[in-house]
């Protein structure tokens, strides 16, 4: 049983002097450790979605709860503080050194001199920046990527549960970006914090997600699994979105990981082993083989922790059907 | 010349000091209004046009019949004259101080309140650190036109370097004129010397390169 974390009900959002709601009528629950994606274009609602958990906007309409609690009986400072948040245009401090720019709400929070320090050197090593080099230099030395880093250790530094992330890496050339993503995922391993990651790019949301909302006119299309958002589109927005894209393509952005599904019985002859960030691209040509009709999943420990058959990479929806084939 | 200078040196440097108190007095005040006016008005830009439009039609008033026209109100001295340099330079300092805080980029705003920053903190450790360059600016240039119409402040009793020129004027008495325009300049340069330094070290600090 998982608990939820963050509770959506019946959330609309109309900004004034707008004809339409930004989100309208949204009732969602995240679980407690998960790391969802928000996927849509612009003017979905994704971003305004996710800026009224931190109460950056208010709603319209409709109540949210953060760890059971409706976010506005509490003062919205307090709020915040146990809310990490990190934007596209990093927004960091230029006047404060990289040290500062971290350690901005500890030393609100009056934590003393010595536990700030460990805390700002942890989370600099977490993001990958040697803390001799950087903890006192100012952003403008910095690189976009490395600015980045800095503005996800100043989210982390008070050690909030949830993450808001909206759309961090967007403005980030596409090697750094993908960098930042897989230290992104092993840090949300490590630290198992909540994450909800605004993004406008597919491949991102199925890359990062254990879950996706995709967003489409203020309304949330669907709830899914990167697998499921892929093979099962749930209306034909979701499929269109999905098809733009060539799906082989996307599978390769997905690990062996979320397909596969638990053991069954013995092992069968005919089968292969990929560990479980094999992604399902390949997997997919291994089960193409003529000897193969069974991947086994291994982890790093090489033990079997699930597998994957031609079955979990049918394509459910008709139409995305047609468009393969053709 | 050498000779008016050695006889009264000392009425010279009160003249000079009293110069100084009524410039910076001015000055101390005219920020009290400013700094909030300014900084209210980036939060509520419908009324900045008819605020600025207000202290624009004050600084075009002739210093000469604002003055004059104080004195039925406040009557002679130094309290008229400080109310008319304070006008003066609200428009300077009100539209220095609402670019400055305008200038800040709102990412980083967002960032603050989106980590938990409250208004004091928000205010204090950010937004005025990287007005400040700007509003220092601001500060500079009003404390130059105030020293500048300071001097016609003794006209209406105020004191002041003015006095020495007033009386060069009507004394016919160059060494008085030439005295009393060299130590105005002197205080214009040197101030704006040492805001313009203050200006350019809180610039580099707001852009983090000190």
């Amino acid at each position: 049983m998982s608990n939820i974390i963050i509770q959506f009900d019946k959330v609309s959002k109309t900004f004034p002097k707008a004809s339409k709601p930004s989100v309208y009528e949204t009732s969602l629950s995240i679980e407690e450790g998960s790391f969802i994606t928000i996927l849509g274009t612009s003017g979905s609602g994704k971003t305004t979605l996710l800026k009224m958990i931190n109460r950056i906007h208010e709603p319209s309409s409709g109540k949210i709860f953060v760890q059971g609690e409706d976010i506005t009986k509490v003062p919205v400072t307090q709020l915040r503080r146990k809310i990490g948040y990190v934007i596209q245009q990093i927004g960091l401090f230029p006047h404060m050194t990289v040290k500062e720019n971290i350690a901005t709400v500890p030393r609100i929070l009056k934590w003393d001199g010595e536990k700030i320090n460990e805390r700002v050197d942890f989370l600099l090593r977490l993001v990958h920046l040697p803390p001799e080099d950087f903890r006192d230099r100012y952003p403008r030395q910095l690189s976009g990527g490395q600015q980045q880093r800095v503005g996800i250790a100043r989210a982390m530094a008070s050690d909030p549960d949830i993450l808001l992330m909206d759309e961090p890496f967007g403005a980030i050339d596409a090697i750094t970006r993908s960098s930042l993503q897989d230290e992104l995922l092993a840090i949300q391993k490590k630290m198992r914090k909540t994450i909800l990651f605004v993004t406008h790019d597919i491949e991102e949301a199925l890359k990062l997600g254990d879950k996706i909302i995709v967003m489409n006119e203020g309304k949330v299309q669907q709830f899914d699994t990167p697998i499921n958002i892929l093979m099962n589109p749930a209306n034909e927005f979701v499929s269109q979105l999905v098809k733009s894209d060539d799906v082989f393509q996307l599978l390769s952005f997905l690990n062996a990981e979320k397909a596969m599904v638990p053991l069954q019985g013995e092992m069968h002859e005919k089968s292969a082993e990929v560990s479980t960030e094999t992604n399902l691209k390949t997997v997919l040509s291994l089960l193409l083989k003529k000897d193969i009709d069974n991947v086994v999943v291994v982890d790093n420990q090489n033990k079997p922790v699930g597998q994957i058959g031609l079955d979990q990479l049918k394509i459910k929806d008709q139409d995305s059907l047609y468009s393969v084939s053709r | 010349m050498v000779n008016y200078i050695t006889n009264y040196y000392d009425t010279i440097l009160a003249l000079f000091l009293d110069h100084l108190r009524l410039t910076f007095g001015a000055l101390a005040i005219a920020l009290l209004f400013a700094l909030p006016v300014g900084y209210l008005l980036t939060r509520w830009k419908s009324l900045s046009v008819l605020v600025l439009s207000i202290l624009g039609i004050i600084y075009v008033i002739p210093s000469m019949a604002f003055f004059a026209l104080l004195i039925p109100f406040l009557g002679l001295g130094m309290k008229p004259a400080i109310f008319a340099l304070v006008a003066y330079s609200q428009l300077i300092l009100v539209r220095n101080v609402m670019v400055g805080f305008q200038s800040i980029d709102q990412a980083i705003i967002e960032a603050g309140k989106g980590m938990g920053l409250n208004w004091f903190h928000l205010f204090w450790k950010i937004e005025l650190p990287l007005a400040l360059p700007i509003i220092l600016g601001g500060v500079r240039i009003a404390a130059v036109a105030i020293i500048g119409i300071g001097t016609i402040a003794a006209w209406i009793n105020a004191g002041g370097l003015g006095v020495l020129l007033f009386e060069g004027l009507y004394q016919n008495s160059t060494h008085k004129i030439i005295i009393g325009t060299i130590l105005v300049s002197t205080l214009a340069l040197i101030t704006n010397y040492i805001l313009l330094r203050l200006e350019n070290r809180l610039a580099l600090k707001a852009k983090g390169q000190l």
